[in-house]
């Protein structure tokens, strides 16, 4: 048995090395293969955030794709008077590993903001994991830290992945960086039509329910709740905005839904689920996608909310 | 715990080694203890049903076994008249039969509470919010425990034979605990004939290296179907119908394709590790899958898929049926009207019914669940009810009925019917099936269907790649029956290319393997 169990550790050894070799080897002939992407607007985002003056306090909306396509942070900065921050792309980065990110930037006086978003069930998405490797490894090192076995499971992966992109040759024609570089966020890009139809909108559908909310991000927002006090910032909580026409659950279920969000979380919602919801005329490519008009109105009612907070 | 975490492979570690290192006459005695670590790692209530199932099944097989004891001696001691033999036999059963009762009617009792409240409450519910009757249940609490359907039907089996006088009643509690809790067939089976496998699991083993060596080949293979096939697909069917709304057209066409290979990998890949941590251990557990999606029809489908399951159904459901009086007057009623078609096809049709409502109803408390077992069921009964049309066409047409292309087009008309049925099983409701089923008939949808490849071009490719790899060795197991075939091939390989396709295994496993996310651990099994 002795010299079964050698044989079957040398062998696992062996090609645990050459899928090391192999990665590297991979990792170095595919660089720079995703030029632009969402993911290096989540980059760009996190630069940003990065090099804001840490004496001024500032808003910080994090949340996921329905910042970038319904928020505004020059308006918002115009209307609240506050440097405004966005860091939100794509649900699949994970909230929590937003929120990890984030966490070393807010700082005394800071307001941040979480639109919240019923399907945050998302914990640590690998997407981000591609993106660090790729040109960003110092994004990384909180994740390191926390999540070895996550990372060393993604690795192989994005290795993978980076072999199968170079048969990807189109751009994503809304999730790009280059987007993001031209100003503070996603609002230059033209879509001043919605994309889809009320009916097309109102047979998505959209429910709300307690089921599809994850309590690992519940709780992960009340840990964030407890270091904002701790800094001296104050975290709030609002709806991300979603198209009217495709909501389906009646209101006493949403009532019942704002309730066991209001008992699970322990920051404060200054706004009510009805007042994120918008005519499918201001929706963009997705029920939870505004376009220019959307987005204008979307920014305005945010920067409405939040000034009785501003000191 | 999940066989394709990093800690069940350190669990399987220690217990092999504990396994041969330990004297022989400990070793059923370590799988047990294994088999409880094992399974209580899923929560202690599930651990504590676990354990009260095999106190129920083993009480009632024992007090099975004595009432036969002590007839068969009574028998022995005295010499009856014959009306009087009949008449101590008949008590004895009426005996048996109360006790078998019990037993079947506690286990169900309880498979019935978690598995089924929650679907009755969420009906009543339903009905009672329709008449606003403001009552509201509070049944979202009742959680299944993992595997009880496998284990409850294990061990009723047991009992059933125990009562049917096919196998002895087992006295030691400790080796019914282990026939029961044995963990590479705990969770999702196969469900195991106490026959076959109860002298396997109390027996003592040698190291056996060409079993070590085949066991830990397939173990790998399980896993290459399990984290490159199954994981990569399920991302792509599980986003589809999550989002079921925003997809319409031929997408599901592909959607229900990919399905279809991702239940079969996974499941498939769940029995190939099972079975192979089980013959590493010198253990041979029943085989589940025979290339299924190669079958010509559906009920040699059901004779090739889940095959531990069918088996079940067809001993302890089908042919009790058969033999109850109601249908038993069935067949002598139209055997005395000299109508010999209705006499034997009717009483099989019956019973076919209430057995394939009954699987359907095994895989789960859910509308879909009953559709799918009934619809497979419409083609199960057809097959039977048109055997005499079928058999004389075929006998009368022999050229065609043998030829490749005939065959071919019934291999692909039964994968195109499963894939239907996988509609009904897949789905949340029986509205989304139908959405689903109406809307490949709506037109190409190319932007839909381009989006859908877009978005999960990398799973795609990994699960392709992984799909050629199964389809060959599938097509080679399909040409050489023989069981273990390519591996045989494999090990008259010289060392250094031996090596090499192990390490070449190694390697596309952890490449083009999903895994890392918690959710992609669980096997599509477990749920039932």
């Amino acid at each position: 048995m002795a010299k079964f169990l050698k044989k079957s550790l040398v062998i696992l050894l062996i090609a645990l090395v050459a899928c090391g070799v192999l990665g590297y080897a991979i990792t170095i002939a595919t660089k720079d293969i995703y030029k632009d992407n969402y993911q290096k607007g989540y980059v760009y985002q996190y630069r940003r955030l990065q090099q804001a003056d840490a004496n001024t306090p500032k808003i910080i909306v994090f949340g996921g794709s329905y910042l970038t396509f319904s928020l505004n942070t020059k308006q918002l900065e115009e209307e609240t008077g506050m440097p405004s921050y966005e860091f939100g792309v794509q649900s699949n980065m994970g909230m929590c590993y937003t929120i990890e990110l984030m966490e070393d930037y807010i700082n005394e006086g800071d307001i941040v903001v979480f639109p919240f978003q019923d399907f945050a069930k998302e914990d640590y998405g690998m997407d981000l994991i591609y993106t660090s490797i790729e040109s960003e490894p110092d994004m990384l090192a909180g994740f390191l830290k926390e999540h070895p076995s996550q990372l060393l499971t993604a690795l192989p992966h994005c290795v993978a992945r980076r072999v199968f992109g170079l048969f990807r040759n189109t751009d994503d024609p809304y999730y790009t960086a280059k987007a993001f570089d031209k100003d503070y966020a996603y609002y230059d890009l033209d879509r001043p039509e919605p994309l889809m139809t009320p009916e097309e909108l109102e047979a998505a559908g959209y429910a709300f329910t307690m089921q599809d909310v994850d309590p690992t991000c519940l709780g992960r927002l009340n840990e964030l709740n407890a270091l904002c006090e701790e800094k001296g910032a104050k975290l709030l909580l609002t709806y991300a905005p979603i198209c009217e026409q495709s909501v389906f659950s009646r209101p006493e279920l949403r009532e019942e839904y704002m309730n066991a969000l209001d008992e699970a979380l322990d920051p404060e919602f200054i706004c009510k689920l009805d007042d994120c919801f918008y005519d499918a005329s201001l929706v963009f490519n997705g029920n939870m996608h505004l376009n220019n008009e959307g987005m204008k109105a979307y920014t305005s009612d945010l920067a409405k909310m939040l000034k009785p907070y501003i000191k | 715990m999940s066989f394709t975490t990093l800690k069940f492979i350190i669990f399987f570690g220690i217990v092999f080694c504990c396994y041969f290192t330990f004297p022989k006459k400990y070793q059923r005695y370590i799988l047990l203890v294994a088999s409880y670590v094992f399974y209580a790692f899923t929560s202690v209530q599930a651990f504590l049903m676990l354990i009260a199932i095999t106190l129920i099944t083993y009480v009632g097989g024992l007090r099975i076994g004595k009432i036969n004891d002590l007839e068969s001696e009574y028998l022995k001691a005295n010499t009856l008249e014959k009306d009087e033999k009949k008449k101590y036999k008949a008590l004895q059963q009426k005996k048996r039969k109360r006790v078998i009762t019990l037993v079947i009617l506690l286990l169900l009792a309880i498979l019935g509470f978690f598995k089924y409240s929650k679907f009755i409450f969420a009906d009543v519910q339903w009905v009672l919010n329709l008449l606003n009757m403001g009552v509201h249940f509070k049944y979202e609490s009742i959680l299944l425990p993992a595997g009880l359907s496998f284990y409850i039907f294990q061990s009723m089996g047991y009992t059933i034979d125990v009562y049917r006088g096919m196998v002895e009643a087992e006295h030691d509690l400790s080796k019914y605990a282990l026939y029961v809790a044995y963990f590479p067939h705990i969770m999702q089976g196969p469900l195991g004939d106490y026959s076959r496998l109860s002298p396997q699991l109390y027996g003592q083993h040698d190291f056996d290296r060409r079993s070590a060596v085949f066991g830990l080949q397939r173990v790998a293979w399980g896993f290459f179907k399990k984290l490159v096939i199954a994981n990569s697909l399920q991302i792509a069917v599980d986003r589809a119908f999550n989002a079921y709304y925003t997809y319409e057209g031929i997408v599901w066409i592909l959607v229900l394709f990919f399905y279809s290979i991702q239940m079969y990998a996974d499941f498939s890949g769940y029995m190939d590790i099972a079975n192979g941590c089980s013959q590493m251990m010198g253990i041979t557990l029943d085989e589940n899958f025979s290339t299924p999606y190669f079958s010509k029809n559906i009920a040699e489908y059901w004779r090739r898929w889940h095959i531990s399951l069918g088996a079940w159904f067809r001993n302890y459901v089908f042919y009790s049926l058969l033999r109850s009086p109601w249908l038993d007057g069935i067949r002598k009623k139209y055997k005395k009207q000299k109508k010999t078609y209705l006499s034997q096809t009717l009483p099989n049709v019956f019973a076919l019914l209430i057995t394939w409502l009954c699987i359907g109803m095994w895989h789960g408390a859910a509308w879909t669940y009953i559709a799918h077992g009934m619809f497979h069921g419409f083609f199960v009964i057809m097959d039977s009810a048109m055997s005499p049309v079928v058999t004389k066409w075929r006998k009368n047409h022999a050229k065609i009925s043998d030829s490749v292309w005939f065959n071919g087009f019934r291999i692909v008309r039964t994968f195109i019917i499963v894939n239907i049925g996988y509609a009904m099983f897949r789905a949340q409701s029986l509205e989304v099936t139908g959405y689903v089923l109406k809307s490949i008939f709506s037109g190409v949808h190319k932007s839909v269907l381009g989006a859908f490849l877009f978005n999960h071009y990398y799973y795609i490719i990994s699960a392709f790649i992984g799909g050629i790899v199964l389809l060959l060795v599938d097509i080679y197991h399909e040409k050489h029956l023989e069981l273990g075939g390519l591996r045989t091939v494999i090990s008259q390989k010289s060392a250094p290319v031996r090596y090499a396709i192990y390490i070449m295994g190694i390697v596309a496993i952890i490449f083009l393997g999903t895994y890392g996310d918690a959710s992609l651990n669980s096997f599509a099994y477990f749920q039932f």
